[in-house]
Order: C-alpha cells, then structure tokens, then sequence
C-alpha cells in the first residue's frame, strides 16, 4: 500500500461506518451526502453560508492554537464565545442607534474580545498563580459563561418587543458589510487573517517562541528565565479574548441577535479540528473550512432527511477515532 | 544459632548499561542493626528499591523469612515484613497519614480509620512524634513525613526494616532517638528482627550498630563484624571505614593542584590563598532561600569552587540562588561587587551569570524545538536574532553554526530538534549556550552525569579553559574524583549549609571525606 493509500484510508473508513449508521437508521447514506455536500458547498447559498460560518470557526481555531501551543488547554471557547455573542448583541444595537454603524461595529468587536477575555481571567489567574488544572476550571467557567448568557437575555437584555427572550436586533443593513454583493461578510477575511497572522506569530516570532517553550515544558520555561506565570495568564487571556471575538463577529456578520438557549457549541467542533491541523495555521483554516461545509450541510440535510444535525460532529469523531487507529505503533 | 532474617546473594542491577549494584551479598542477623554506609552513587538507593521491590534485579537472589526470590514485587516485600522508610518519602498528599498507613490493604475490607490513627500514636508516642493521624500527608515537613514513613514501615508487623537516611531528613536527635527506640525493644532478637540502617554518616552507624556493611561504586567494600566493632578504637574505626568508602583517603589527589600551574589559574593572578588580594566574582552574603539556611561564600575569577554533599542537601537551591530562579528571603548575591539579590534570572544571565542545569532534557532544553533555537533561548528577543520581535533565520543559522563548529557538536542540522542528538551533544550545545557572550560566572551543576567518558572529558576540558579565562565557576558534583580533579577548594554543603570549604591538594581527600561523613 503507497503511503498516500494509507493516509487515506482513515477517512474511507469513517465514511463507511457513517454510512452503515445512517443504513441503520434507514436513511440513504448516498442521498444523505448528496444532500449535505450540495447544500454546503455545491450550491452559491451553500457556499456563501459556509464561508460565513467559517469566520467564527477560524477564530476559535486561532483562539485555540494561541492555548495548545502554550501547553494549556482553555476547553471554555464555548462559554467566552457565548458571553461574548450576548454582550455584543446587547450593545452594538444601542451604539448604533447612538453613534453609528462603525462605533456599533468595532465598539461590538472591542467589547466582545473584553468580554471572553474577562471570562478567562479567572481561570488564567488561577492557572498562573495558584496551579490550578485549567481543563477543569475553564469548562466550569464555560458552563457557568453559557447559563449567564441565558439568564442576561431572559432577565436584562431581553428586547421587550418580543415574543421569545432574545437580545435587541441589529438591523441587517448595520452588520459588518458584505463582500461583493455576496452574503458573506467582512468578518471572514478578518478571521483568515487572524489565523494566518497567529500561525505567524507562534512560529516567527519571539513572543510565540516563549509561548512553545512554556508549552514544551514550564520547568524548561522557568530555567530560561521566562517569566511563567505572566506567560500563562496572558496566553490563557489572548485565548479567551479570541473566542470572545469569534462570538462578535458571528453576531455582527451574521445573526444581529442572541436568542435565548442558543448554543451553537462550536468549540466542541473546533478543538478536535485544531487538534488535526497539529495546531499548524494553514491546515487547521483548511480543516475548519470542511468544518463549516460539513456543518452547514448537515443543518440542512436535518431539515430535509430528519438525521440531526449533530451528525456532523459524530462524523469528525468517526475520522478522528480511526485516524487514531490507523497511527503507527508507538515503540 | 539461627539463620539471617534477611540475605542476599550476588545481588546486581544496572542502568542502561550503568551498573548501580555490582554483585552484593550481605546478611541481615536477627536481633541486629545493620549499617549500610557509601557516598552518592555507591548503590545504596538501588539496594533500597530492590528491598521494597519498586525494582527487579538482574541477577541473584534475596532470601527473607526462609523463602528465596529472584525479585521481589511490592506485594511481595510486605508480606515478607520487608518495612522501608524511604529518604523521599513516598506517601499520597490528599490523603490523611491514617489513611497513608492503610494503603496496600486488602481491597474487599472495610479501611479502618480510626484503629490505623490510634496505631499511629500510639508507635509515634514512643518515638517522641507528635503528629496528628489525620493531617493531610500533603501538609506535612519533610521530617514529618519520614516520621510517617517509619511508622508505616513498622505498622504492618514487620520482620526486616529498611530505615534509608533517617537524619537527611530528621534532625540528628530525633533519628537517634528512633534507632535507640527500636534497638531497646526487647523483643528485637527474641522475635527475629532485623534493622537495616542506610547512611552516610559514619558516626550515627558507629552509635547504633552491630555490624558495618561499606558500599562503594555498587560492590561491597569492606565489612566489620562485631568483634571489629567491639574491638576498634573510635578514631581508627572511622579511618578504615573512611577507606573503604572513598578509596585511600591517604593518597594524594590524583591530579594534585599547584597554585602556579598554568591550567587552572588564568594569567593574571587569580587570588586564590592570595589572601583575599583580587576581588571577588561572587559574593554570597548569608545567603538564606527555601533549603539554604545561611549560605557564604566567595569564588575568585578564575577559580573553580567545587561543591561536595550527599544529593538532596540544598544543590540545585543553591544553584537556582545564584541563578535567579529562587528568590533569597534574606543574604545578598553579588557579581563583581555589584548587588544583584533582587535581579531576575535574565537580568543576571545577561550580567554575566549562568546556569548549566543538571537535567539537560527536561529542564536545559526544549525537546521538540530546533538546536539553533535552544541555543538562544536564554536571550529570546535579542538583536541580532531578532528585529522587531521577528525571528531572523540568517543570522540564527550562523550563531548556530559557530556552535556546532566551535564546540565539535554532531547534529544533522542546525535546525534539527535537539532531542534528535546524543546526550553528549546536547551538553556540549548548552556548553556553547553559557559560554556564549561574556561569562563571569557559571554554575555547573553535574555536568557529567550520564556522560560517557569521553564526552566527559570534553565538558570538563571546557569547565578548565573556561577557569583559565577568568571565569568563575561553581561545580556542583557528585562525584568526588571530578571535584578533586577539576576544583580548587571543595565546599562540603549539609543540610543547606556550609559544613566547610577545604584547599585542594594532598590531605584534600580526607578531610572532604571526614565533612561529609560527619
């Protein structure tokens, strides 16, 4: 077997056993894919809908490998992004209706990457200052980020106007403009950007070399006289503000509002895929751009053939468990 | 009479290739103490671990209670009433003691808390503890915790215990108090008992024991029975033993130091028995941190201070001191006169003062990243290698490649992880990285270990030409011969402090070997 057989193997495989569940669930796998790739990709709605979703995505991914390559593990993109989606929401409208379209737009931004920032500080604080596990405290503070969402909206910031608990709108001619008549908004070469520039600055930089030497090892760290605690906090702190930024960018570009009990739980989609990438910029935009077709795609097929969506993401485990399988022996 | 409680035959193990026990035998009496004394190295912990069956030999065999093994399990060395209270104590820190004491249980049976804790005061009582059964073990001093260990190691009904260097962590009275405890237990010989006592120190074995069993680079040395122990002099009894642990102490060095000789002091005159004529390098004023209580000390340029002790003595405190990297509660560092106490650890690396660390894996390099990387680690941001936070590869690769060149190290690449090169090279890479720039003075903390003799001779040529350029060095070793060949005084650290600091030259041997056997 050549060896690009063997590296292709893996997703043969996942294929098929998402196929047999899909048999098993008496839905037909071919129609099934048909579906999901048409309306994820084949399609100019499919298309600019994925490119679209691809913008938060990159951003969690840029938020994630700022983390990993530290050596820390913020497993609470879900919370920040959130947190952040509703504090944008809940203002950009306000300052738009105050100051205009661009205060509402990077004032939006601004607050959003604060907010997921603010959201990982403490744990940032306690991992640098007191050791504590940050996998433990950042999930946590997640839970915790997506049930103050909630009750913000149905308590606070819910628009009195109407039915169901939901945020204040921004109407959609006061969202981040779009490119070339298309639906896709300016947030995605913002968040293409970020990722390349990140993968940049982790592996050309000075700064993202003290953050693999912590990543490496903290012991090592310390030993070249880098000041670990500081390198934590700020690491775990660019991190959060990252997936805070992430969620403004969803909210401004594509949603204008948060409704309650809206949770779109991307980080779950999106370490894996990082993971993937091995934290590598260019791999992992290309990764998370499948992400969006296959996630895209997949909504629609739940409307159309009843498979939920979250098949989606039973299908990158699939891949992801037999990538593992398929890995060399380890001697 | 009966047979040994406790024996073993042509005992060996090795490491890699390493041998750490070379074929041991010896026999543990019923009813006695047994001091099993040797400096670093000489295959004491090894014997410890094949006790307590944390290691398997690879060949000979351990004969307890009547039943031979050719290695011993865990399960094993406790239903055998092997106890052993080790140096570093190995106890689960969110747990209470009580609990800590109950471990290794029969999982089927209910844990019973409060008779363990009650067994617990009840031992410690009569050896002058104090602590409470249900403090967290993570809570607890060192000494506390050896305290735990002791009692743990008798609490199961034992037959053989293995106390491995009570007094490194107790204080002197307390493990005497211990060893007297149990030698007046009337039942020692009637029920028999055996005490092995790991040491280093020749009068505690001289105290309490029946019987010296001497270790040395992982074969037995010497022996004294009884009648030798009965029959010996104090002073002439800690000679021959002396002896035996570090060869013939009465010998000279083996390369005896001349204060003119041109390889060890640089050209200008380097000060040292000059009476204090040149000024310092370093200076450590009273120097207390965690683990150092009150260090002082000078190096002169040009001088190589060497740095004897049992491991575990306040080393890599010292090191990281000097270093930076451990904050002095109170004292001062000072470089060239200039104070630098309050510096971090790139402001005084930048000073002029370096570090070699001793775990050049872990802690000296990072594994996963390139060797010309590893080699500015310490100066991350630095022009030329970066302009404006940016990496400049050019001038990288050739600050790199002078190092390869410079310091004879084989690597496929600059740009290879350094984990990809032999031990020796890594070393000579993190050689190349404290020479580097304008040194004054370096720490040298074991910059052999793990070295084959090759490699370790091309360190300790650098160590020496760095001397001859006015570099003042600190050389942390274990092994004497290195210090003796490579230092001009040898300071002996106890307990983080100075026990004394001795001129190298004839007589050197002895009276380093009398500081550390104290």
């Amino acid at each position: 077997m050549t060896r690009r057989a063997r590296a292709l193997l893996p997703f043969a495989l996942a294929l098929l056993l998402c196929g047999a569940v899909l048999l098993a669930v008496g839905v037909d796998p071919f129609e099934y894919g048909a579906v999901v790739l048409r309306r994820g990709l084949f399609s100019p709605r499919g298309v600019q809908e994925s490119l679209s979703r691809a913008a938060p995505l990159l951003l969690i991914a840029a938020s994630l490998m700022l983390s990993f390559r530290a050596g820390l593990w913020n497993l609470g993109v879900d919370g920040q992004f959130l947190l952040a989606a509703t504090v944008t929401a809940a203002t950009a409208p306000v300052l738009d209706a105050t100051f205009g379209r661009a205060a509402a737009l990077l004032g939006g931004l601004a607050l959003a990457a604060l907010t997921g920032a603010a959201w990982a500080a403490l744990p940032a604080a306690l991992r640098a200052w007191r050791g504590l596990n940050e996998i433990v405290t950042t999930l946590m503070m997640s839970f915790l980020g997506v049930s103050l969402a909630n009750t913000l909206i149905k308590l606070v910031l819910r628009d009195p106007d109407t039915t169901v608990p939901q945020t204040l709108t921004l109407p959609v001619a006061e969202r981040l403009p779009r490119l070339f008549g298309s639906t896709v908004h300016l947030g995605l070469p913002l968040a293409l950007g970020i990722v390349l520039g990140m993968h940049l600055l982790l592996t050309r930089s000075a700064i993202g070399l003290r953050l693999r030497v912590l990543g490496e090892s903290p012991r090592a760290a310390r030993h070249m006289g880098l000041d670990v605690p500081r390198l934590t906090f700020t690491a775990l702190l660019g991190s959060g503000a990252l997936a805070g930024l992430a969620g403004g960018v969803d909210i401004l570009g594509v949603w204008g509002t948060v409704r309650a009990d809206w949770n779109p739980a991307y980080g779950l989609m999106v370490v894996p895929a990082v993971l993937l990438a091995r934290l590598n910029g260019y791999w992992a935009a290309l990764v998370v751009a499948l992400l969006a077709v296959l996630s895209v795609g997949t909504e629609s097929a739940a409307v159309r053939l009843g498979v939920p969506s979250y098949f989606n993401l039973v299908f990158v485990a699939v891949v992801l468990l037999s990538l593992g399988a398929a890995r060399p022996r380890r001697v | 009479m009966t047979g040994p409680v406790l024996e073993l035959r042509g005992v060996e193990k090795r490491f890699a290739g390493v041998v750490a026990c070379g074929g041991i035998s010896l026999a543990l009496h019923p009813g006695e103490i047994h001091a099993l004394l040797g400096e670093n190295g000489a295959g004491k912990s090894t014997l410890v671990s094949l006790l307590a069956g944390m290691q398997t030999p690879d060949a000979g065999e351990i004969e307890v209670g009547g039943k031979r093994f050719a290695g011993l399990t865990p399960a094993q060395a406790l239903a055998s009433g092997i106890g052993v209270a080790r140096q570093h104590p190995l106890l689960v820190p969110t747990q209470t003691v009580a609990e800590n004491l109950l471990l290794g249980g029969a999982g089927w049976r209910r844990p019973r808390r409060d008779r363990a804790g009650e067994d617990f005061r009840h031992t410690g009582d009569g050896f002058g503890f104090t602590l409470s059964p249900h403090a967290l073990a993570g809570s607890l001093t060192p000494a506390e915790q050896t305290q735990v260990e002791i009692v743990r190691a008798l609490w199961r009904g034992w037959r053989v215990l293995v106390l491995d260097e009570p007094t490194s962590a107790l204080s002197h009275d307390a493990s005497a108090r211990v060893l007297r405890r149990l030698r007046d237990l009337r039942d020692l010989r009637e029920s028999g008992r055996g005490i092995l006592l790991i040491t280093h120190r020749l009068d505690e074995a001289l105290d309490i024991a029946g019987r010296i069993t001497v270790l040395r680079r992982g074969v037995v040395s010497g022996t004294l029975g009884p009648e030798e122990l009965a029959g010996g002099g104090r002073a002439e009894l800690r000679q021959m033993i002396r002896s035996m642990m570090f060869g013939d102490t009465a010998a000279p060095s083996p390369t005896p130091l001349s204060q003119g000789e041109g390889a060890f002091c640089s050209p200008s005159p380097c000060g040292i028995g000059l009476g204090g004529g040149v000024a310092p390098t370093l200076e450590l004023a009273a120097l207390h941190a965690p683990g150092l209580h009150g260090i002082s000390l000078t190096i002169a340029p040009g001088e190589i201070l060497g740095i004897a002790g049992i491991d575990g003595n306040g080393q890599t405190a010292l090191a990281e001191a000097i270093a930076g990297l451990l904050p002095a509660t109170s004292g001062s560092v000072a470089l060239d006169g200039t104070p630098v106490t309050s510096l971090p650890a790139a402001a005084r690396h930048r000073q002029g003062i370096r570090y070699l660390s001793d775990d050049r894996m872990h802690e000296g390099s990072a594994g996963a990243l390139p060797l010309a990387l590893n080699l500015l680690l310490k100066r991350i941001g630095a022009p030329p290698f970066w302009r404006a936070g940016v990496q400049q590869d050019a001038a990288i690769t050739t600050h790199a490649q002078a190092a390869i060149d410079g310091f004879d190290i084989r690597a496929p690449h600059p740009w290879a992880p350094i984990a990809t090169l032999s031990g020796g090279n890594i070393q000579k890479a993190l050689l190349s990285r404290e020479l580097d720039g304008a040194p004054r003075l370096i720490v040298w903390h074991k910059p052999c270990v793990g070295l084959d003799a090759l490699a370790a001779a091309q360190v300790q040529a650098r160590i020496r030409s760095a001397a001859v350029q006015g570099v003042a060095s600190l050389l942390i070793s274990a092994d004497l011969d290195e210090l003796f060949a490579l230092a001009h005084r040898i300071a002996v650290l106890d307990r983080g402090q100075i026990a004394g600091v001795i001129d190298n030259g004839p007589g050197a041997r002895a009276a380093v070997a009398a500081l550390m056997t104290q």
